[in-house]
């Protein structure tokens, strides 16, 4: 499959990706009216999920900013990460698999090996939502017309949905960022700024960030000081050991309270693949405030998320299956962070 | 739209190679359509089977997934640089031994990963190439015989493609 054409820009500086962005987003008649933040340009991370939808006529735009040269967005600074990061040095990275165990062994699970060589810290939080009747060829949705987030008026999955997608947000390491109670920063014309993770996200499946503006990008994460503090898990549910998105995923951030550990402080639930978004559960977090961890607060847990999800009908595995599964996942998160498990 | 194209000095196989290409190409269109480069395969052109497996600085690489233009002036090496003139690469030769090819579409793209595997890990075991080519899917085999062959060629059995 040939990628249809765009026009390529390589832009060596933060400022230079800006600029292109913003040239990019400039209506054709030359006039600065703002157009919406993504319809002029994408951004290319590694490359691994727009190169796919391109290839399947998916939403291509006609100028794509490649970051790979961007500077700024390589190295890391001080209690930061770079969003240009592979998913292979996350992974590998000796001092990230020692501050942060739960973020290098979660960027392991992501796809394949080959793929995690090119994909991108950034790319893969801002991984684009699939389903069944998105994520297909041209031909299949020219014959479908089945839609929304493509090039049909009405939705599959759901009979009436309005306009609102319900494509799954299907990234691995979002949740476990959240669980670590991450930052991203962001920059764009009008300087910098910061947003916590936990509220990066929102929306549904076509719009789906919170505050998206116009020619900004995600240059890094930030781990906040105590991140180290929190025992962090993340449990995935896929049909293959190798390459498959998450059919659901829940990550777990525990903090036990001082000098006694194995009850719980603080939690941070988060879960992927359930909605369009990744998802935050305070109903979870209450439960689990105060308590002593165990095998019976961890099934109760678990049932009360597997209460909360509502997966659509839209990926692999059927929504009842994947419900039920948010429970087991939910348990064995919780269980392996106590400071008795060995994980 | 129109289409945008640009002249790439690239370097494959030890060799600068100059092609005119779309913005758009991946290297796998380059590599096979321009350069006439074949061994290289074009399956899913996802990056979920490895078929187009090359190594780029020495690192195996998703042909299909990585534009042309982005190479710039790093190493592209592909499966035909494996063999030593008219030799089959140890590697190679390993393949055919243990009985690891049955089509052989997939071949190549698991010859390009294992060999920077040997590289990295001389010593590695079962489980470590499984991990190492999991990136690589083979619809014929059933995975054992490909093991094997990449056994052959550990240090231990002394057929190690980076002491050849």
């Amino acid at each position: 499959m040939q990628v249809p054409d765009f026009i390529l820009r390589q832009p060596a500086t933060l400022q230079e990706a800006i600029t292109a962005a913003q040239e990019a987003s400039r209506p054709p008649d030359g006039s600065h009216a703002p157009s919406a933040p993504e319809q002029g340009y994408d951004w290319l991370g590694g490359g691994t999920d727009l190169l796919c939808n391109y290839k399947w006529r998916i939403n291509q735009r006609p100028v794509v900013i490649a970051l790979r040269g961007v500077a700024e967005l390589q190295s890391d600074v001080a209690g930061s990460l770079a969003a240009g990061r592979t998913l292979w040095q996350l992974e590998n990275d000796a001092e990230i698999q020692r501050r942060y165990p739960a973020l290098a062994s979660t960027a392991a699970l992501v796809a394949s090996p080959l793929i995690r060589r090119s994909a991108t810290l950034g790319g893969n939080l801002h991984l684009d939502t699939r389903c069944w009747h998105f994520n297909q060829t041209a031909e299949w949705r020219a014959a479908h017309r089945s839609c929304l987030k493509a090039e049909a008026d009405q939705c599959r999955v759901l009979p009436d949905p309005g306009d609102v997608c319900v494509a799954a947000y299907c990234g691995d390491l979002a949740p476990v960022l959240i669980a670590y109670g991450a930052v991203a920063r962001l920059h764009g014309p009008d300087g910098e700024r910061r947003v916590p993770l936990a509220e990066y996200f929102a929306g549904d499946g076509i719009r789906r960030f919170a505050e998206r503006r116009r020619a900004e990008l995600m240059v890094a994460v930030e781990m906040p000081a105590d991140a180290e503090d929190w025992r962090v898990n993340y449990r995935k549910l896929r049909l293959r050991q190798t390459f498959d998105f998450p059919e659901g995923g829940v990550a777990v951030g525990l903090q036990w309270e001082s000098g006694n550990p194995g009850v719980i402080a603080a939690a941070r639930i988060a879960t992927t693949a359930y909605a369009s978004v990744p998802l935050l559960h305070p109903e979870v977090v209450e439960l689990l405030q105060g308590q002593l961890l165990d095998q019976d607060l961890a099934d109760r847990a678990g049932a009360l998320l597997e209460s909360l999800v509502q997966p659509m009908k839209n990926t692999s595995m059927s929504p009842s299956y994947r419900r039920k599964m948010a429970r087991v996942l939910c348990r064995r998160a919780l269980l392996d962070c106590s400071p008795h498990s060995s994980s | 739209m129109s289409t945008s194209r640009r002249i790439l000095r690239l370097r494959v196989n030890g060799q600068p190679r100059e092609v005119l290409a779309r913005d758009a190409d991946t290297l796998l269109d380059v590599l096979r359509e321009q350069l006439g480069l074949t061994g290289s395969k074009r399956g899913c052109d996802l990056g979920t089977c490895g078929c187009c497996t090359v190594q780029i600085d020495g690192e195996p690489q998703l042909a299909c997934l990585t534009l042309a233009a982005e190479v710039g002036e790093r190493e592209v090496t592909t499966v035909e640089a494996l063999r030593d003139g008219e030799e089959f690469a140890p590697l190679q030769q390993a393949w055919a031994a243990a009985g690891a090819s049955q089509c052989g579409f997939c071949t190549p793209g698991f010859l390009m990963t294992t060999d920077w595997l040997l590289r990295e890990k001389p010593d590695c075991n079962r489980e470590q190439m499984r991990e190492a080519l999991a990136g690589n899917l083979c619809r014929c085999t059933g995975y054992v015989k490909i093991l094997d062959a990449v056994e052959r060629c550990t240090r231990s059995q002394g057929a190690c493609p980076s002491e050849k």
